[in-house]
C-alpha cells in the first residue's frame, strides 16, 4: 500500500481508531500483525507468503541459536539461519541478473550457454525484511539479546507496517523491549504497555507525517518530471548534466526520506521509537560524514553487519581499503541486480578509501582548525557534495556504455550553454522547487529539532502550517500517487 | 482524550480547509484560463466560441508536433488565431466520432480542424482484437494470484475514482496551478504552454531530443508490432467520411495532411499499403472536396527524429509547413 494514496490514510485512520476503541494489549497486537499482513497483502499479494516464511523460519533459529551452548553449533544454526534469509533474497532478487551474466560471458567464450531467464516477480521490501530478520538472530547469536517471548511479538517486528516496506531498517534488539515495555505502578490488568495514542505522540507523528508528505508529494513528484526528461535520451551538455544529477540528487532523498519521516510518523503515533534515517545529507563534509547522515539505518547496519566482522579498520591499512569496498560494493548490489547499483556502491567505496587514505597518511588534517572554519566547512561541503551527485548520475542511469560519457561531461566542463537554456527555460517549476529544497535543507542543517518545535506549537500555530503544507501538496497534486522509488529495492 | 481530539479535529480542519481552498483555485482559475481538464467536454465548453482558433487533429504523430512554434508563427505575422494540438496517442477516427467529441469540437466553433492521418488509422485492427482476447483468456486461466483487494477497493471502493468520477471540474491541480503561475508571473515558456494547448496528449510526448542514431531507429522499426495492413473501407475510414460530413454540415473548413513519417518507419510499410493509403486520401479529396497535404515522405531522411514513430519537439520544419498551410487555408 502506497503511503501517498488516500487508500492508506484510511487503513491508518481505522488503525488507530480500533487502537483507541479496544484498550486490551493482547488484541492490540494480535490487531496489529493482521493490519500489518493485510497492508502487505494490499500489493504484494500471494507473496506475502515469503515474509511469513521468513518471519517463521528465523523465529525458531532465534530460539535455537539461544539454546545451544557449544560454539561450532551455534555458528551452524546461525549460518543455515542467513542461508534462508540470503537464498530466499538472492534467488528472487539476483537469479536472473545472475543468469544473464553466465549467458553474456558464455556467449564471450563461445560456450553456447542460453539459460532461460526465470522473470521472477521481485517481493516489495524484501530486501529490507530480509535484514530486519538478520539483526533478530545475529543479535541472539551475539548474546545481544534474548529471543522474543512469542511469535507474535516477533512477527510484529518483523511486518509493522511503518517499515516494512522501505524501512528504516529497524533492530531487534531496539524494537522488541519496546512491546514488553513494562509499566510502572500499574493498575490494569496488564503489567506491559499498551498502544495509547498519546497527545505528544499525535501531534509530533503527525507533524512528521506532513513533512514526510510534502518531501515526496510537493518536492519529489514535482522535480521527477524534469529528472525523467533530461535522462530519457542521450547525453547533454555539461550543465544540463549537473542540473539532472542535482535534480536527482534531490528527487531521491525528498523521496526516500519523506517515506522514512511518514514511517517514523505513522509509528511515533502508536507509540513505537524508530531510529532516524537522514540527518541532513547534502551538508555532509566527507564521505564518510555521508554516510552518518544518508539512509543511517542501513549504513550502521552494513557497518555492524558486514564491516566489522570483516575486520573494519583494525587490521591492516590495505584491508581496510579493501573492506570498504566490499562493503560498500554489496550495499550498491542490495540495491538492486544492476551493474549501475554496484558502480554507485563502488564510486562509494572509492570515495571512503581516499578519504581514508588521507586521514593515514597526513593525520594533521583530520579535525584541522580550517575545516571547522566557515569557509573550511563550506569548501568541504562542496566537494564532498560535487563527488556525490557524481555518484548519483550512476544510481539513474542503468545503460553503463552511456554512464562515462555523462561521467566524463560532469567531470570535464564543456561550458556551452543554449541546450541548457533552453531545455530549462520553460521549466521554471522545479527549478524554484530545488532551491525551495535547498533552502528548507538549510534551515534543517541549523536548526535540527524544527520538526518537534513546530508539533509543540500552540493549536493554532500548528493547525496553519498544517494548512499549509496541505494546501502546496495539493495544488501541485498531479492526479495520480506516484511510486515510491525505494520500493524497487 | 480530549487533547486527541482537539489535535484530531484540528487535522480535519486543516484538510477541509485546504481542500476548499485548492477547490475554489482550481475551478476559478480553470475556467479564467482556459486550462484543459482530462474531461473532453470540459475541455470543449471551456474555450471561447467567439475566439479565433484552429484545430490540430491526430494521433501521437500529430501530438508530437509543437504548437507553440506554430503559435510563434502567427504571432510574428500578427494573426490573433489560437493553435490548439488535439492529438492524443493512440487516437483512431472513429473514437472522435463516435465519443461525441466532434460534437464538442464542432459546439466550440474551430475556423479549421486540420486532421493528420498516417497509416495506422487506417490498419486492419483484427490483430488487436484477437490479440487483446487471447491475453483475456491467459488472464482468465491464471490461478497462481490469492484474491487482489487492491483491485477490488479500486473497482468499488475508491474515494479518487469518486471524485474523479462525481465532479465535474476534476482536473489535475498541477497543471491550473502552473498555468495559473505563468499566466500571473507572465512567464512564457515553450514546454509549460504546450502543457496547456496540447489537453489529450502525454507531456513526455514532448521530447525535445533528436535521435540522430540511425541504427536505434532501425532497431525500433523492428522491434515494433508489424504493420497489419490498411484496411480499404473500413470503419476508420466510414469514421472519417462521416466527420468530414458532420464538419461541412457545420460550415467548419477541414483540411486532411498525411502526417510525418521516418524513413526507417517508412521502410516497414509495405508499397501496396503505401498505395492504398494514398489511394483512401485521394478519395477523401476528390469526394469531399477537402485539400490534403502530403507530408508524409517529406523529412523522412532528416536528422528531427525523436523515435521511429515521432519528430522531435523542438523539429522546425514541419511546424513551419503545418502553420503556413493552416494560413493558407485561412486566407491569411
Amino acid at each position: 500500500m502506497l503511503f501517498n494514496t488516500l487508500d492508506f490514510i484510511v487503513f491508518f485512520i481505522t488503525v488507530l481508531t480500533v487502537f483507541v476503541i479496544i484498550k486490551n494489549r493482547n488484541f492490540q497486537y494480535l490487531f496489529l500483525l493482521l493490519v500489518s499482513y493485510f497492508f502487505f497483502y494490499y500489493t504484494s499479494n500471494y507473496l506475502i507468503t515469503l515474509l511469513i516464511y521468513t518471519t517463521i523460519w528465523d523465529y525458531y533459529f532465534g530460539k535455537l541459536i539461544w539454546k545451544t551452548t557449544q560454539p561450532n553449533r551455534r555458528k551452524i544454526l546461525l549460518i543455515c539461519s542467513l542461508a534462508g534469509n540470503l537464498g530466499l533474497l538472492g534467488f528472487f532478487k539476483y537469479s536472473d541478473f545472475a543468469i544473464t551474466q553466465i549467458n553474456t560471458l558464455g556467449k564471450y567464450f563461445n560456450l553456447g550457454t542460453n539459460i532461460l531467464l526465470l522473470n521472477l516477480a521481485l517481493p516489495i521490501g524484501i530486501s529490507f525484511y530480509t535484514f530486519h530478520s538478520i539483526t533478530y538472530t545475529v543479535s541472539i547469536y551475539r548474546k545481544q539479546m534474548e529471543p522474543a517471548k512469542s511469535f507474535l511479538d516477533y512477527a510484529i517486528f518483523v511486518s509493522f507496517f511503518p517499515q516494512l516496506v522501505a524501512g528504516p531498517i529497524l533492530r531487534a534488539k531496539d524494537f522488541l523491549p519496546q512491546l514488553r515495555e513494562k509499566i510502572e505502578n500499574s493498575q490494569g490488568r496488564s503489567r506491559f504497555r499498551q498502544i495509547i495514542v498519546d497527545k505528544t505522540n499525535l501531534k509530533l507523528g503527525i507533524t512528521m507525517m506532513a513533512t514526510g508528505f510534502f518531501k515526496k508529494m510537493f518536492i519529489a513528484d514535482n522535480i521527477s518530471p524534469l529528472v525523467n526528461q533530461i535522462f530519457a535520451n542521450s547525453p547533454h551538455e555539461s550543465f544540463l548534466i549537473i542540473v539532472g544529477a542535482i535534480a536527482f540528487g534531490i528527487q531521491i532523498y525528498t523521496d526516500f526520506s519523506g517515506y522514512s519521516d511518514i514511517a517514523i510518523g505513522a509509528a511515533t503515533i502508536m507509540g513505537f521509537k524508530m531510529p532516524i534515517n537522514f540527518n541532513n545529507p547534502y551538508f555532509a563534509t566527507s564521505p564518510v560524514d555521508f554516510w552518518r547522515k544518508w539512509h543511517i539505518s542501513l549504513s550502521t547496519w552494513l557497518r555492524d553487519y558486514l564491516y566489522i566482522p570483516l575486520g573494519g579498520n583494525r587490521i591492516s591499512k590495505t584491508r581496510t581499503y579493501a573492506n570498504l569496498l566490499i562493503v560498500m560494493f554489496l550495499g550498491g548490489l542490495w540495491h538492486g541486480a544492476s551493474w549501475n547499483f554496484v558502480i554507485w556502491g563502488l564510486l562509494h567505496g572509492i570515495y571512503l578509501s581516499i578519504h581514508k587514505f588521507f586521514a593515514y597518511k597526513f593525520p594533521f588534517l583530520v579535525g584541522h582548525r580550517f575545516f571547522k572554519s566557515k569557509i573550511g566547512l563550506t569548501i568541504s561541503i562542496i566537494i564532498t557534495q560535487y563527488f556525490i551527485f557524481l555518484a548519483w548520475l550512476a544510481f539513474r542511469i542503468k545503460d553503463t556504455q552511456q554512464l562515462p560519457v555523462y561521467v566524463y561531461k560532469y567531470l570535464v566542463w564543456d561550458f556551452s550553454t543554449n541546450q541548457t537554456i533552453q531545455f530549462l527555460e520553460p521549466r521554471k517549476l522545479p527549478l524554484f522547487i530545488m532551491c525551495l529544497f535547498f533552502a528548507m535543507h538549510y534551515i534543517s542543517y541549523k536548526k535540527p529539532e524544527l520538526t518537534t518545535k513546530i508539533s509543540e506549537l500552540q493549536l493554532k500555530y500548528w493547525v496553519i502550517i498544517l494548512i499549509s503544507i496541505i494546501t502546496s501538496i495539493l495544488l501541485l497534486y498531479s492526479g495520480n500517487p506516484e511510486d515510491f522509488i525505494y520500493f524497487q529495492f | 482524550m480530549k487533547e486527541n481530539l482537539k489535535i484530531v479535529s484540528a487535522v480535519v480542519l486543516a484538510f477541509f480547509v485546504s481542500s476548499t481552498i485548492v477547490y475554489f483555485f482550481v475551478k476559478d482559475n480553470q475556467s479564467q484560463s482556459n486550462i484543459p481538464g482530462i474531461d473532453t467536454k470540459l475541455f470543449y465548453s471551456s474555450l471561447d466560441p467567439k475566439a479565433h482558433k484552429v484545430f490540430l487533429v491526430g494521433s501521437s504523430h500529430v501530438a508530437s508536433l509543437n504548437s507553440t512554434i506554430i503559435q510563434n508563427i502567427f504571432t510574428e505575422n500578427k494573426a490573433n488565431y489560437t493553435i490548439y494540438n488535439l492529438g492524443r496517442s493512440g487516437d483512431l477516427p472513429h473514437d472522435r466520432y463516435y465519443t461525441g467529441e466532434l460534437d464538442h469540437m464542432i459546439s466550440s466553433k474551430p475556423d479549421l480542424v486540420i486532421w493528420g492521418l498516417s497509416f495506422r488509422d487506417f490498419e486492419n485492427q483484427q490483430h488487436y482484437i484477437n490479440n487483446a482476447n487471447s491475453d483475456q483468456k491467459v488472464n482468465d486461466n491464471s490461478f497462481t494470484k490469492l484474491p487482489d483487494v487492491q483491485e477490488y477497493v479500486r473497482k468499488n471502493l475508491s474515494i479518487e475514482n469518486l471524485v474523479k468520477d462525481k465532479l465535474e471540474i476534476y482536473v489535475s491541480p498541477r497543471i491550473v496551478t502552473t498555468v495559473t503561475l505563468i499566466n500571473t508571473l507572465g512567464i512564457h515558456g515553450v514546454s509549460d504552454y504546450a502543457e496547456a494547448r496540447l489537453p489529450f496528449a502525454q507531456v513526455d510526448i514532448n521530447s525535445i531530443h533528436v535521435l540522430s542514431d540511425k541504427n536505434t531507429l532501425k532497431s525500433q522499426a523492428e522491434q515494433a508490432t508489424p504493420f497489419q495492413g490498411i484496411m480499404v473501407n473500413g470503419s476508420e475510414e466510414d469514421s472519417m467520411k462521416l466527420t468530414i460530413e458532420k464538419l461541412h454540415a457545420s460550415h467548419i473548413k477541414i483540411v486532411l495532411f498525411s502526417t510525418p513519417q521516418s524513413s526507417e518507419y517508412l521502410d516497414t510499410i509495405s508499397d501496396s499499403d503505401k498505395k492504398k493509403f494514398a489511394s483512401i486520401l485521394q478519395e477523401l479529396s476528390t469526394k469531399y472536396n477537402v485539400p490534403v497535404f502530403n507530408l508524409q515522405d517529406q523529412y523522412a531522411n532528416m536528422n528531427i527524429w525523436h523515435d521511429v514513430n515521432h519528430v522531435a519537439n523542438f523539429a522546425n520544419q514541419p511546424n513551419d509547413d503545418i502553420a503556413k498551410i493552416i494560413m493558407s487555408e485561412i486566407d491569411l
